[in-house]
């Protein structure tokens, strides 16, 4: 027998329980999958949360345990002086985790999705999508348990890096990272360098067991992932976003410029905060290709950079990524706001660089990253039905009845098999346009484990069963525009200033 | 001569320890090599060193005519280890760590490890982990011999052995005949003396001396000269005398390169008036005590 199957087969023996015990949650977890009727994730019954945390950290055991049954670190394994290499060693540990993590997984990923009404060989790129993410964990994983000595130091290992993350995502501000619109970015890079570290370590560890080395290696670059994560530049992120995205071949000419529009109260009433110091610069997109409001497409306009330059040289940055809590420098906000009409919203949180700004005449430079979408087939989903959507199915629920009046509450949850599914245009059947749902995304982000994207939507008050009208919107061109808007004095388009103490009273 | 191990200027440090300090030594195919000397010496280290085990921090080490560090599958399936420091799957019951161990080793041969498990009575329905300290010695013999290697290392085999178990072992090594090579490291002088074929002593990471085990045991005699009367030793007596002794009419030392044709004329040379020689053999710890004593004496 070939060493690879004779050490798989070894292993298989020795920890043949661990095998059954992950096999029997990863079972419970795709059942619950499959048959839970709310698709709201938020409203999940517990033990599916419980088994999203459940099932990567069983799986880190049962990776760690099939590792050090032949350790590689240390000089006292009985594997060293056997004829098999080190080779046979790692694909036997590689098979045992292709045939008891990913294999299972794969097969319950298509058996959740065949059981949700998808068909899982044409949704066969998102099932690999899943393996590749997983694959995220795995890898890393199999590096740390390369580095360790025994389980116990694994256990130490994990849960200092688990605690690692959670103080960082509190006091550095990894989750304000997320709210970036190309987050996704970021944590796709921040994952792609940690399996790119963990492959070196685990072939340093299999190759020449060089486990200095290899721990040097390990922590560099579990800082490197972290710092790509949560330091990555905003515009850095933006323009990657933008590399992989579709681009039309003959891109529309966007530019930004200042309007003579004044803020009405309505703005105002949006941007009021005691904390801090609004301007509202009326702005005007030139060079859109269709109306704002055209119907079947639309365009999305997010602030990637605003920096500012005063008439003595000084320059003030916004600094998105510290501005809800952690470390700050300027901590000026600054987005371009789209209810209405278009506004160039900036705030200062700190009075001495409001000060400092407003002393003058600034130069603004702005980049901002503008994202062109075109609708898709308009489906109308009606009350109590599961009807089926061209990027998923979506259920339309109606909580009350007509004695209920404003309490009544109508909410359309949508589940999607797609690797990128995009955003959904969802808009009550027969409503104005105006009332549509304008999320970032009506499908969350990547959820971990389940093959589906949730999503939910609803609306509460005097809606009697009401009809929704999905359309799956599809990005179809994305580019970074930069502007110069010269000569501003900040102090005529202030909408709010903090309320000095005195004033309060 | 085939040389089946050969160590050049070997050494290895963990941190500011000196574990070796350019170890030099060649193991002749066919013989059984016992490297000797105190715990700590720094024995387990140079054959991990050799078994690719452990990284050198210079010098190099060659088993079966390769570089230690590029030891390949083919040259491992020639080597057989046994160390009471290495990790055996405790888990597996006898009968399937040897299976286990088979599928590694073409030269495995059957007849022969039925004929270890039948004499050393093994029991193979047990799990390792059960099994007395000699029976898992035995058990790693039995896996190491049942594909006659090249080359045996074998780490301390006997220590916390009793007799029986350690005689029976003992009689394994010397019937693995002249086409297994032993390189045997051992605390225990006396263990390794009746079948040793050469030895290296070993202290404080540095071989002290190395020689064949027959050649080492007419070079030493243990000589006790009486003279006539209490005279006071010559100052220049020969520096192949080792911790020489002088007790009244009684002077006693070892002589390190006994030579029995000039021994008697060596000996009226420095002592005339002699009343009785005796010479006698020196068993092996006697030996390696008189060399730690006499590098002790010259500091």
């Amino acid at each position: 027998m070939h060493p690879t199957l004779q050490i798989l087969r070894k292993d298989i023996e020795r920890l043949w329980w661990a095998v059954l015990f992950t096999l029997v949650l990863l079972a419970v977890w795709a059942f619950q999958e499959a048959t839970r009727a709310s698709v709201d994730p938020f409203n999940q019954p517990p033990p599916v949360s419980w088994l999203n945390m459940g099932l990567p950290f069983v799986w880190s055991l049962l990776i760690a345990l099939v590792l050090h049954e032949d350790s590689l670190v240390g000089d006292r394994q009985f594997w060293v002086a056997l004829p098999c290499g080190w080779r046979p060693l790692l694909a036997a540990k590689k098979a045992f985790i292709v045939a008891f993590i990913q294999l299972p997984y794969f097969l319950a990923t298509a058996a959740i999705l065949r059981a949700r009404g998808f068909n899982p060989v044409s949704h066969l790129p998102h099932l690999l999508w899943k393996q590749l993410v997983l694959l995220g964990l795995i890898l890393p994983v199999l590096a740390a348990a390369t580095m360790v000595k025994n389980l116990s130091q694994f256990m130490l290992l994990i849960v200092t890096v688990a605690s690692g993350v959670v103080l960082s995502s509190t006091s550095l501000n990894i989750a304000s990272a997320q709210t970036d619109n190309t987050w996704d970015v970021r944590w796709i890079l921040a994952l792609s360098t940690l399996c790119a570290g963990a492959v070196v370590v685990v072939m340093l560890q299999f190759a020449r067991r060089f486990t200095l080395r290899s721990r040097v290696v390990g922590v560099i670059t579990a800082f490197a992932a972290a710092s790509l994560y949560s330091w990555l530049p905003r515009d850095t992120s933006a323009a990657i976003y933008v590399a992989f995205s579709p681009v039309q071949p003959d891109p529309p000419a966007l530019s930004v410029s200042l309007a003579s529009r004044e803020p009405d109260f309505y703005q105002q009433r949006r941007w009021y905060n005691f904390q801090r110091t609004t301007v509202l610069l009326p702005v005007t997109v030139d060079g859109l290709p269709f109306g704002r409001d055209a119907y079947g497409t639309e365009v999305r306009l997010d602030q990637i950079v605003l920096e500012m330059t005063g008439a003595n040289g000084d320059k003030y940055e916004a600094d998105w990524l510290n501005y809800s809590n952690g470390v700050r420098r300027n901590r000026i906000e600054a987005r371009l706001d789209e209810l209405g009409e278009r506004w160039q919203a900036i705030s200062f949180y700190i009075p001495a660089v409001w000060n400092s700004t407003s002393r003058g005449p600034v130069t603004i430079h702005g980049r901002i990253l503008a994202r062109f979408y075109r609708w898709g087939e308009h489906t109308e989903v009606r009350q109590g039905e599961r009807t089926e959507i061209p990027v998923g199915y979506c259920s339309n629920a109606f909580r009350g009845d007509a004695t209920s009046g404003p309490r009544t509450l109508s909410t359309l949850d949508c589940e999607t098999a797609e690797v990128a599914p995009g955003d959904l245009l969802v808009l009550p059947t027969g409503r104005l346009f105006e009332h549509a749902f304008y999320g970032p995304s009506l499908f969350l982000p990547d959820p971990w484990l389940s093959p589906l994207r949730h999503g939910t939507n609803s609306i509460a008050g005097n809606v009697l069963a009401t009809p929704w009208t999905v359309a799956p919107k599809t990005l179809f061109h994305a580019v970074l525009i930069d502007y110069t808007i010269p000569n501003v004095d900040l102090n005529r388009y202030v909408v709010h200033e903090p309320v000095k103490p005195e004033a309060a009273k | 001569m085939n040389v089946m191990l050969r160590t050049d200027r070997l050494a290895k440090k963990f941190g500011r320890v000196e574990a070796l300090n350019s170890l030099t030594l060649e193991v002749p195919e066919g013989s059984v090599f016992a490297l000797v000397g105190p715990n700590g010496a720094g024995k387990t280290t140079a054959m991990k060193i050799c078994l690719n085990m452990v990284r050198p921090s210079s010098g190099t080490a060659e088993v079966l005519g390769v570089d230690s560090r590029k030891l390949s599958p083919t040259e491992l399936a020639r080597i057989g280890y046994v160390s009471e420091t290495r990790q055996l799957p405790d888990w597996m019951k006898v009968g399937r760590f040897l299976a286990y161990c088979k599928e590694f080793y073409p030269a495995w041969n059957d007849a022969d490890a039925a004929e270890f498990v039948r004499a050393y009575e093994l029991p193979l329905d047990r799990p390792l982990k059960s099994l007395s300290r000699g029976q898992r010695v035995k058990a790693a013999l039995a896996a190491s011999l049942a594909y006659h290697p090249s080359l045996l290392f074998l780490d301390e085999p006997f220590s916390n052995l009793d007799v029986l178990v350690r005689d029976q072992l003992i009689e394994t090594i010397i019937g693995a005949g002249s086409e297994t090579t032993v390189f045997l490291a051992s605390h225990d002088l006396a263990e390794i003396e009746s079948f040793a074929t050469h030895v290296a002593y070993m202290d404080q990471g540095s071989i002290q001396f190395t020689d064949e085990m027959g050649a080492l045991s007419a070079r030493f005699r243990e000589v006790e000269v009486v003279l006539e009367t209490a005279s006071p030793m010559a100052a220049d007596i020969p520096a192949t005398w080792l911790n020489p002794d002088q007790s009244g009419v009684v002077v006693r030392f070892t002589d390190s390169r006994f030579d029995a044709a000039d021994h008697a004329a060596q000996i009226r040379r420095h002592f005339p008036i002699v009343r009785e020689v005796n010479v006698r053999a020196m068993p092996l710890r006697s030996i390696f005590v008189a060399l730690a004593k006499s590098a002790k004496a010259r500091g």
